[in-house]
């Protein structure tokens, strides 16, 4: 008996090691458990709001870039005396990627460490099953990213996605933009293709409904690869045989820097080309591609370090100073889910879970993604950036109240050679 | 019709070059038993290697994979004598276990140093095409056929023209015999091992122009690569260039004709299939526990 | 004596020993023939004198010069050969690379031709047969061209393990012949046989070896006539 006894307390020990070990992850967080589980409401204990990030794996570059933005709204919030006048202390995990994790780095959060609020994690896969776990537990899940249409779908009612539109949404400019082109001018066949995932392919399904609405017609696709293409020489070929006068294209990354060299070497020079998420690297794409090659290729963005929304001057300021570079686009979407968190918060005078989701529903938040409001499922109401790059740099051509230019390239020219 | 004959080069220039990727894997397995799924990361190792010189200098890649070549040799040599030789007659399964620590490592260390961003090595050459009559061939995967071919031959000569290469085709046929005649196992496994890695060392070159490269792309690779030399035959060199060009063409044709959602998939099922028929692999010969030391 | 073993002790890896304290002798121009029993040890005999198994203790020596600790290539140079058992050609050479590989040692390319024509001459097949890949010789005509192979480097002793395995009886003679008449160039030959009978045969004496040691020795035909011999190995009753 007294040896088993033994047993269970070093069995115990050891996963208490463990368990502050992964706790530990979070930076500035040491004390735990002490509280009782009551949320005192003294004045001065901090708010503390729990966040499980992809900071290893394959997501890591978004993961650490919203980690960033998290922190720099740690930052500006308290220096500003902080949330209903208590400071802020964001609990990060690491979920290494992994779904699994996530969602036992999200229940961690909320039913071990008892954190007051919780803020989303990065892209659809991993924002999926960790919604269901705030969702379950009745707390506000605010998510950076994830626009997947399956993720609105569940009848959440504590969910918000902090961008301007759902994935079908993500090329809503696009389409406006060509059907706003005079007739003789306007394209009359497209071409469509896609990776499969579950962010892209959304995507471009929701650009064909469009463009086949205007009466563009479909010659090509909508064709889907699989993740682990890596030869694009004869979907570029068969690209060329279609010769559609638009080109759209779902892409992740080195898949779309694959088709756009393969349909340089094919010899098809489209008059509209549109692609997702890749041409979003600043320097990724250019070097991928080649810099001339990149000349009128229009993207989605959701945020522009140059748009005048109110309160990014200060984001750019603190985080350059924090970080000393410019912010990723992550970066800014994870500041913006905080400054969402934060407007709920402060309308509702309290942490109050179920107050601030009905809030959010019915009212329209500033950000530095401009103004964003959602539907009873938590699908944003706006639309991305069109962006287009020329002269070898990003610019912002949609809509025209942010736009850096008032130029947009139209026919694209030709690859160069 | 010309588009069948166009889908049809096309998988056989891109199939050259995944043989030039896949003969160093086979080469390792057919002398050593040894399943080295750290392949793949070696050739993402010579990407970024292709890629620092080709930025520092501006060398066309095509000639850093000869400077590769030496180089990813003495690094096999090194990992072989610090690492491989411990699993040296062991279960093939701790060759798999330490390898593949070795491919996470690998691209650990390349992560920390080059971040997890995608690179890309793109001479002038890197987006044309060369064009005979209606047909097209885009210039880098020519060149990077033509290099494969070069390689093989290279390979082919030292395996048959010298005495390491005798000694090596020994070894890989029989080893006990190779023993008996007075071959140094060890040494024989050493330059084997090496001499894959130069391969990669060619190979990750070449593949650094065709696509853009982070430190998690070796995945992809070493998957593909082992089903080539499955299908080929395990330790078969010809097998493996076979296997090669049958992915190829299996993927132009099927991403032209049938689907673009079976273009990767279709290979396993080619795989399968001959697997079924021959277990061996197409070109491979039965393994002969008997003789085994 | 050209080759001794006195009291040697040998296993494999880890493993516990296999031969216990083996007590053996063969002189220039001798053919020894060890039987026994599946396990008895007759193959690790042959490993532990070709420095394939390292000997635990006792000792092994080459004309009075112990060798118990030398490696394969070490005692190849000395002049010990191993054929060993199953078909050990290399089968996608061709027979005449199979048998230069027994050469594969011999750096100098005078030499190595010499070796070749000498063997050429004992093994017609080497020529007859040159460039036809090993791998598809009969049975018999690999164990000639692996008997070939170590020749090339002209051995004191050679050790064969069991080169009469799966022969039909007209081949196996002619590879027992193939023997004698090196036995009669002076090499000594130590020979594991399953056939106990066809061994002791050609042999001039034999070895019977039995959870690694030997139990009974003496000239090849006494043996062949010993009753125990007879009972457990030639599947004779011992009346009669």
């Amino acid at each position: 008996m007294r040896k088993l006894r033994a047993g269970t307390w070093v069995a115990l020990l050891g996963l208490s090691l463990i368990l502050t070990a992964c706790g530990g992850g979070g930076g500035g967080s040491s004390e735990s458990g002490s509280g009782s589980g009551a949320t005192s409401e003294t004045a001065k204990a901090p708010i503390k709001i729990g966040i499980s990030l992809p900071l290893t794996g394959p997501f890591t570059d978004p993961g650490v870039a919203a980690k960033q933005g998290y922190e720099t709204w740690e930052t500006i919030i308290n220096q500003k005396g902080g949330l209903l006048g208590r400071p802020v202390q964001l609990v990060i995990l690491d979920d290494a990627s992994n779904e699994n994790t996530v969602v036992a780095d999200y229940n961690k959060l909320i039913t071990q460490d008892k954190v007051d609020l919780v803020l989303g994690t990065f892209s659809s896969k991993l924002n999926y099953p960790a919604s269901a776990v705030a969702e379950k537990n009745g707390y506000l899940y605010i998510e950076p990213a994830g626009g997947a249409p399956q993720i609105f779908e569940r009848g959440f009612t504590h969910l918000f996605f902090a961008q301007q539109a759902t994935a079908p949404h993500q090329a809503d400019l696009f389409a406006k933009w060509i059907g706003s082109l005079p007739e003789d001018q306007r394209p009359k066949t497209a071409a469509y293709v896609t990776q499969d995932d579950p962010f892209t392919k959304p995507v471009i399904e929701g650009v064909k409904q469009q463009l086949e609405a205007l009466g563009v017609k479909t010659v090509y696709g909508l064709e889907v690869y699989p993740p682990d293409t890596t030869n694009f020489t004869t979907i570029a070929n068969a690209l060329k045989a279609a010769d559609a006068d638009v080109l759209v294209h779902g892409a992740v990354f080195e898949d779309g820097v694959g088709l756009v060299r393969a349909v340089q070497q094919v010899g098809y020079n489209p008059k509209a080309f549109f692609q997702t998420s890749a041409p979003s690297h600043p320097e990724q794409y250019p070097q991928g591609i080649g810099a001339a090659a990149t000349e009128g290729i229009f993207f989605a963005m959701s945020y522009s370090p140059a748009a005048k929304y109110p309160g990014n001057d200060e984001f750019l300021q603190v985080f350059r100073s924090k970080f000393g570079q410019d912010p990723a686009e992550d970066a800014a979407d994870a500041f913006a889910a905080a400054q969402v968190l934060q407007a709920a918060a402060e309308a509702v005078g309290s942490l109050d879970q179920d107050k601030m989701a009905d809030w959010l529903h019915h009212n329209t938040v500033q950000t530095i993604l401009g103004p964003l409001s959602w539907d009873e499922a938590g699908r944003p109401q706006q639309a991305f950036l069109l962006a287009q790059w020329q002269g070898g740099a990003i610019q912002i051509v949609l809509p025209q109240d942010v736009a850096t230019t008032d130029h947009i390239v139209y026919p694209k020219p030709a690859w160069p050679k | 019709m010309h588009l069948f004959l166009q889908t049809v080069m096309l998988g056989v220039l891109i199939g050259g070059v995944y043989a030039l990727l896949a003969s160093g894997l086979t080469l390792i397995f057919g002398v050593m038993g040894i399943i080295n799924v750290a392949q793949g990361a070696l050739l993402i190792l010579s990407c970024y290697f292709a890629w620092l010189v080709w930025q520092t200098t501006g060398l066309d890649p095509m000639w850093i994979s000869i400077l590769a070549a030496p180089l990813m040799f003495a690094v096999g040599w090194v990992l072989y004598r610090l690492l491989i030789v411990r699993v040296r007659g062991a279960h093939a399964t701790m060759s798999v276990l330490l390898t593949f620590a070795l491919a996470i490592t690998l691209e650990g260390i390349l992560g920390v140093i080059w971040t997890g961003n995608f690179r890309s090595v793109t001479p002038s050459y890197f987006s044309q095409s060369l064009r005979i009559g209606d047909f097209f061939f885009p210039t880098a995967q020519v060149y990077g056929s033509i290099t494969a071919v070069a390689v093989l031959l290279v390979l082919y000569l030292i395996l048959s023209r010298t005495r390491e290469g005798r000694a090596i085709r020994a070894t890989a046929q029989n080893r006990l015999a190779a023993q008996l005649v007075g071959v140094d196992a060890d040494r024989v496994a050493a330059f084997t091992f090496a001499l894959g890695a130069a391969t990669a060392g060619v190979g990750g070159a070449i593949l650094s122009v065709l696509y853009p490269f982070a430190p998690g792309s070796h995945y992809l690779w070493i998957s593909r690569l082992l089903g080539i030399i499955v299908l080929g035959g395990m330790g078969s060199l010809p097998g493996a260039a076979l296997g090669a060009v049958i992915l190829g063409v299996a993927e132009t044709l099927t991403s032209t004709y049938i689907s673009l959602k079976w273009a990767t998939v279709v290979f396993y099922v080619v795989i399968f299939v001959v697997l079924l028929v021959r277990p061996q692999g197409l070109m491979g010969t039965r393994l002969r526990e008997d003789v085994q030391a | 004596m050209l080759l001794e073993l006195e009291r040697v002790v040998a296993g494999y890896g880890r493993g516990g020993n296999i031969l216990n304290g083996v007590d053996l002798v063969v002189d220039k121009g001798e053919l020894v023939c060890l039987i026994g029993p599946n396990g008895a040890g007759k193959s690790t005999v042959l490993r532990a004198v070709s420095g394939l198994i390292p000997t635990r203790t006792g000792s092994i020596r080459l004309e009075g010069r112990e060798i118990g600790s030398l490696s394969p290539q070490a005692l190849l140079r000395l002049g010990i050969s191993h054929v060993a058992q199953g078909r050990t050609v290399f089968p996608g050479m061709t027979v005449r690379e199979n048998v230069l590989m027994g050469g594969y040692t011999i750096r100098d390319p005078k030499l190595l031709r010499q070796r070749l024509a000498f063997v050429e001459e004992l093994f017609p097949i080497v020529v007859e047969r040159a460039h036809d890949l090993a791998g598809n010789l009969s049975g018999g005509q690999q164990q000639l061209v692996e008997m070939a192979r170590a020749l090339m480097l002209a051995p004191k002793v050679l050790l064969l393990d069991e080169p009469s395995l799966g022969l039909e009886p007209r081949l196996s003679d002619l590879v027992f012949q193939k023997v004698r008449e090196l036995c009669q160039a002076g090499v000594a030959v130590l020979m594991v046989e399953q056939n106990a009978r066809r061994g002791l045969m050609h042999a001039h004496r034999g070895y019977v070896l039995e959870l690694g040691r030997v139990r009974l020795e003496g000239p090849g035909p006494s043996l062949l006539d010993n009753p125990e011999v007879k009972r457990l190995y030639l599947g004779e009753s011992g009346g009669s």
